[in-house]
Order: C-alpha cells, then structure tokens, then sequence
C-alpha cells in the first residue's frame, strides 16, 4: 500500500547467549502503519516491545524479516544515503527522559543536536527560531533554553524528549513506554501534545505502552504481543470489543477502571502459554483486518 | 461496631533542604478503622510518602515533624492500647510496633529485599525478629506457610533462590510475605503495585485484598492510579499539596466528587468505554511547597476558582457524615458550580450499570 510510512514483515531479533543458545526476543512479527495513524503495541514486559523498536530503528541489526520505511528496505545492511533517511526521519522518545537527556547540556542545545547534525544548511538564527517554536509547541516557556535536564520535573524532561524529536518533523516517531512514569495528569497532557503534532506534521507512530487505557485512546490500530509473537492485530474498537485471544482478554479484563462497583465484581481471567505453542502458527483474518494468531489456545 | 486502628491529627511534616523548608505535611487528620483500606491519592509530590514515613518512624536526616499525633490503638497481652507513635521512644517503636503491629510494603521490592540472601532466610529472619523463641522446626513451617499465604504455588523451589531469580511479580510477593512476619494489624502500602504489569497488578492487589479479610487487617494504600483506587479502596483521602482535600467511602469520591481537584484526576483517566478527541488534563503543576501557600493550594490550576480561594485556606466543608472537601464552592455563598460533564456522563452511566446489575 502507498501510504504506509512503516511496513514489517515477519521480523525477526534474536539474540545470542553464551554458545548455544539464543533468546528469541522477537519472533515472526508483522504490521503496518499509515500516514497520520498510531500503531499501539501492547504486552506484558519481556514481551519483545522494546525490541521490536530497537530493531526497527536499527540499534539492533535484525535477525530475519524486512523493515520497509517509506519504501526504503532498512533491515539489511545500510548505505550512506538511507542511514542519513533513519537518522533524520525516525525519532525514538524514550521512557526515562533523565537517561537520554544529557546533563551537561542546556535543554536549547538538547533540542537543537538534530538540527545541527542532519540540517547543516541552516543558520545559527533560523534553528535557534526552531527551538524556541518548538519549545512552545511542549508547552515550555522560552527560559527552559538555559536550564539544565536535572533542574526539571519528569513531566517537564519529558516534553524536552519531545521537542527533541519533534524538531526533526520526522515521518515516524516510536514512543516507548514514553508516558508510563508520569502523572495521570501530565500523562494526558504528553498525549494531547503528541495527537496535535501528528495531526500537523502526518507522521505515524509506534506507541509502545501497557496502559490500555491510554493506548485505546491513542491508537487507530493496535498489536497484543506475547512472547515475541503478536497474538492479536487490528483496529482498535475490534480489539477492545471482540477480543478472541485469551492472553488479549487476560490483559483487557486487568485494567483497573474508575468505577468501583465494576471493580470489585471485577473476575480476572487467567492465561498461561509457552512460547512453543506459538511458534509457526499462522495468523488468521477474522474481517476488518482483525488477525488472530491461530494457536489453537481460542476456537 | 467501629473500631479505630489508627487517628492522625494535625500532622506536619517539613524537610530541611538548601532551597529552603519543603513544607511535605501541612496538616492532616483521619481515622483508619478496623478491617478498613484507606486509600492516599494525589499527583506526585502531594505528600502521601512523607506522611506515611512518621507511623512507621521512620526519619529522615532533614524530616522534621512540626507538629501532630498518630494514635495508634492495638491489642497486648494486658489488653488493648493506645499510644501516640510520635511520643513513644523509637525503642518502643522498634520492640513493639515495627514489624509486630504496623507492617510496610515499598513500591520497589528490590529496596526491602537483600539480593545476596535466599529468600527464605530473609523471610525466616523477619520472623525470629518478631518472635525470638521460635524453634528450628517451627520456624521453617512458618516460612512456607508464609511463601504459601501470599500464593506462591511452587514454595520449595522459591524459597531456595534469590531475590534476582523472581520477577517484579514474585520479589513483591516475598515482600508482602515478610510484612505479614510479625502478624501486624496495619498494613501500608507505599505504590506497591506502581511499574507491574496490569495481569500482575490485578493479581496483587486480589491478595491483598483476601488477606485483609482473613486477618482483619487495616491498610493505608498509597497509590497515584485511581482506577487500583476503585479496586482496593473502602475510603478515599486525597492529597494535594499536603493536605487533604478531600474525604469520602469510595462510593462519595467516585459517584459524588466534589472537589475540583478530585474531579481533574478522576477525568485524566481515559474511559476505555468512552471515546474522547482530546483528554481532559489538569493545567499546570503542584506549587513550590519551599513557599507558603496562601488560600487554596490548588487555585492556581483550577478554573472554577473563586476568588476567595487565592486568599483564604478553605476549611473542611461537610457533604455527609463521611464526606467532606476543602473548597470554597461548598460554601453557601458560592455560585452554582456543575461537575465536568464528561465526568457526569461517566457517572451516570456507571449508577445505571449498577443498578441494572442489582436487580
Ligand atoms: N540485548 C539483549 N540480549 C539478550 N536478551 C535480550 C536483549 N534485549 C532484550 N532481551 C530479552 O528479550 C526479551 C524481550 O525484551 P524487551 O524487548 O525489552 O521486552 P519489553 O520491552 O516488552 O519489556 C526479554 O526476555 C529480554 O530479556
Ligand atoms: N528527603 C527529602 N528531602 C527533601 N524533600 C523531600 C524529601 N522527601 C520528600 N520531599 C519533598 O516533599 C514533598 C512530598 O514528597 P512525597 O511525600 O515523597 O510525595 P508523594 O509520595 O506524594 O509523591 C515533595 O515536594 C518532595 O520533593
Ligand atoms: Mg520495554
Ligand atoms: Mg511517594
């Protein structure tokens, strides 16, 4: 399809261990994201969601399988011209914004590294400008510039991760667990910055999160991961009303909700799996591009 | 009848820093009962750690405690007492109460665990610290008993292995079967189930819950999640800037919140039955509590304030017997304020739900 920014196919990211063996991290995954739409990623930590963007960034070489970015195949070996493509038009935000954020630097040089690197061309004025748009895009006043990371909140460090990435109007931004230490508060501010700066600039995102809540809210289309393989894929509402996969409904039927009567009659439904039972299955389509994975585990 | 376990009253809590005193408590009063679970909520930096830290006695090199009482009322063998944990002797506190009677849990398992010791030599020493005489043999039933009791199936095999080898899930059920060492009678949680995953967090919270009622235990649960909130709670304080602005059972803070406050955290949860373009937030951010606050805390951020809020402390007003929130627009003289919508629909749909479950 022509609009997909992001295409994976059948990825895969091992990792080797001592001699013999090899943890399996990510193991035969697919999906795609539209221009302008959010792909939320969701499941239990260890699961292989962290990965799957490290590999799709390519901090990670992968194992197997084809990364197509904006009709670039990125999963082989790079060139020149298409490392320069990664490095500008995808931009990862990361969960801790301390550790990513340097603490010697000002927070007005943190946000302007990117534009100094891949956009030579411009003057010290024009980025400068950027900077402090961009500044006021994350909700910081223009003073922010010559702070230092650590005089900030967790909320405040965090949208300097934003700005940092946002500057590069880049095509994908992969957010990983990017909101998860924050307040419910700032939470829903972060993500109300992020929906305004994709509905400006189209980009797509990959929404890494195990808050459902808030990844329903975000996303148009959502994957279960379980033990390296996406059990469940589709559009959102599907997922949310129809659930097939049990691992799926185990994790709908956790999220602790406002309503305390629903709450306490709340019954959790149990799931176990191994990671075998996964392995070389297929996924089946159920209609409105709703995908199972055909593990003999739902019928 | 109502039994009080524990009465906080006035309690002020200030740390010492070079920026100035954090003033971390700024006064406040509530009762845990019985058998109850009373819930702390806020943003972060509200001071629920802070003002939790003084019933276990435990001090800080810069926490000064201003002023207050913690009265904390439990069973001897000469029958029941109460005593004011901020005048007994830290002695006292260590002998007789930590451990014994009041028992916590952390968010972080990692920080009560020792990484270089099994599991069940440090839950065998929790239990020789709150019972000296135990014997050998007894001591190691106590020990499994205990693995078993925070259901753990495999006990044996646990027990054998390091704090490294189990996941976040498993090192936070050792950590609860250490707190429930010394049998205590008032258990606080400070964020335990913060950073697990929901299955894990749905299953931790269920055990707690079943052995509050099988010991009869009254807990404190500090969390910022309101939703873990509607699971675990009996009662509800929530906490901004150090005080507590509002009061209620579970049932007054969800169906009937009042104070604006309350209503901003309850509407940033997004509704996963509910579809919103944009999420509700709360502008701004909790004040810098190096100054002093004049009027209402929360003013600054609250667009119904009224004007007396900028200058004068609002006091306790009364909605029930049970119910009270600290804001002027509760005041008879106040303009009619209506709840956010969204948060009415939301409201209204859930006493439909239950009313149609109910019949
Ligand atoms: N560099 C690595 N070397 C070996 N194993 C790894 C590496 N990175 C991740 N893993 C393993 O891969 C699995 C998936 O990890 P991760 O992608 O971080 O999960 P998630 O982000 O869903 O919590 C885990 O079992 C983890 O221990
Ligand atoms: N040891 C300390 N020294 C100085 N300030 C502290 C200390 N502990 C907490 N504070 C401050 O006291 C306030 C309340 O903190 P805390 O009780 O930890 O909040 P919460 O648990 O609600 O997140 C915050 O402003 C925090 O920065
Ligand atoms: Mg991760
Ligand atoms: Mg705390």
């Amino acid at each position: 399809m022509a609009n997909n920014i992001l295409e994976v196919h059948h990825l895969k990211q091992y990792f080797p261990i001592g001699k013999k063996k090899v943890v399996k991290a990510v193991d035969d995954v697919s999906f795609n994201i539209a221009s302008g739409e959010t792909f939320g990623l969701v499941g239990e930590s260890g699961s292989g969601k962290t990965t799957i963007g490290r590999s799709i960034i390519r901090l990670y070489k992968p194992t197997y399988g084809e990364v197509i970015f904006e009709g670039e195949q990125i999963a082989g070996t790079l060139d020149k011209k298409r490392t320069s493509k990664l490095r500008k038009d995808m931009q990862m935000i990361f969960q801790d914004p301390m550790s990513s954020l340097n603490p010697r630097k000002k927070v007005g040089d943190i946000i302007k590294l990117g534009l100094d690197i891949h956009y030579p061309e411009l003057s010290k004025e024009e980025k400068q400008e950027r900077v402090l748009k961009m500044l006021k895009v994350v909700g910081l006043d223009s003073s922010f510039i010559n702070r230092y990371p650590q005089e900030l909140s967790g909320g405040q460090r965090q949208r300097v991760g934003i700005a940092r990435v946002v500057i590069m109007q880049p095509r994908l931004i992969i957010a990983d667990e990017a909101i998860s230490a924050l307040d419910v508060s700032v939470q829903a501010q972060v993500v109300n910055l992020l929906q305004h700066i994709q509905e400006e600039t189209g980009s797509a995102m990959l929404f890494i999160a195990h808050d459902l809540a808030m990844v329903k809210h975000i996303s148009s289309h959502i994957g279960v991961i379980h033990l390296g393989h996406i059990v469940e894929s589709g559009p959102t509402d599907e997922i949310f009303d129809h659930p097939k996969h049990p691992y799926t409904k185990s994790l709908l039927t956790a999220i602790p909700i406002t309503d305390p009567i629903a709450e306490q009659k709340k019954q959790l439904s149990d799931y176990h799996a191994h990671r075998h039972q996964y392995v070389n299955k297929t996924m089946v389509d159920l209609g409105n591009g709703h995908m199972v994975l055909d593990d003999g585990s739902w019928s | 009848m109502t039994e009080t376990v524990l009465e906080i009253k006035n309690l002020q809590v200030e740390y010492h820093t070079e920026h100035g005193d954090v003033q971390a408590v700024r006064g406040i009063n509530y009762k845990v009962n019985k058998g109850e679970t009373v819930a702390l909520v806020g943003e972060s930096g509200c001071g629920k750690s802070a003002s939790v830290k003084p019933i276990m006695g435990e001090k800080e090199a810069n926490q000064v405690i201003k002023s207050g009482e913690i009265n904390f009322t439990y069973q001897t063998e000469n029958g029941q007492k109460t005593v004011d944990l901020l005048k007994i002797s830290p002695k006292e506190v260590q002998s007789q109460i930590k451990g014994k009677e009041i028992a916590m849990v952390f968010q972080d398992p990692m920080t009560s665990l020792d990484p270089t010791m099994k599991i069940e030599k440090q839950i065998a020493e929790a239990v020789k610290a709150s019972s000296p005489q135990i014997n050998k043999e007894q001591l190691n039933k106590r020990v499994l008993e205990l693995i078993e009791t925070v259901g753990i199936q495999n006990a044996d095999v646990v027990k054998k292995q390091y704090p490294h080898q189990l996941s976040g899930g498993m090192r936070q059920r050792i950590v609860i079967a250490i707190a429930l060492s010394g049998n205590p009678s008032l258990l606080i949680c400070d964020e335990p189930t913060t950073g697990l995953d929901v299955t894990i967090q749905a299953k931790i919270l269920n055990l707690i819950k079943d052995i509050q009622k099988s010991r009869k235990l009254s807990v404190i649960f500090i969390t910022h999640n309101l939703g873990v909130v509607a699971n675990i709670a009996t009662n509800v304080n929530v906490m901004y800037a150090g005080k507590i602005v509002e009061t209620g059972t579970t049932e007054d803070i969800f169906f009937d919140p009042r104070h604006p406050y309350t209503w901003g955290l309850l509407e940033s949860v997004p509704d996963v039955n509910e579809a919103v373009k944009e999420l509700p937030t709360i502008a701004g951010t909790i004040p810098d509590l190096t100054q002093p606050v004049v009027g209402d805390a929360f003013a600054p951020r609250n667009k119904y304030a009224l004007n007396i809020d900028f200058k004068e402390q609002p006091p306790m007003f009364e909605v029930n017997d049970h119910h009270y929130a600290a804001t002027w627009l509760l005041d008879k003289r106040a303009p009619k304020v209506e709840i956010p919508t969204v948060l009415k629909r939301r409201i209204e749909k859930m006493k439909k739900e239950a009313e149609a479950d109910g019949e």
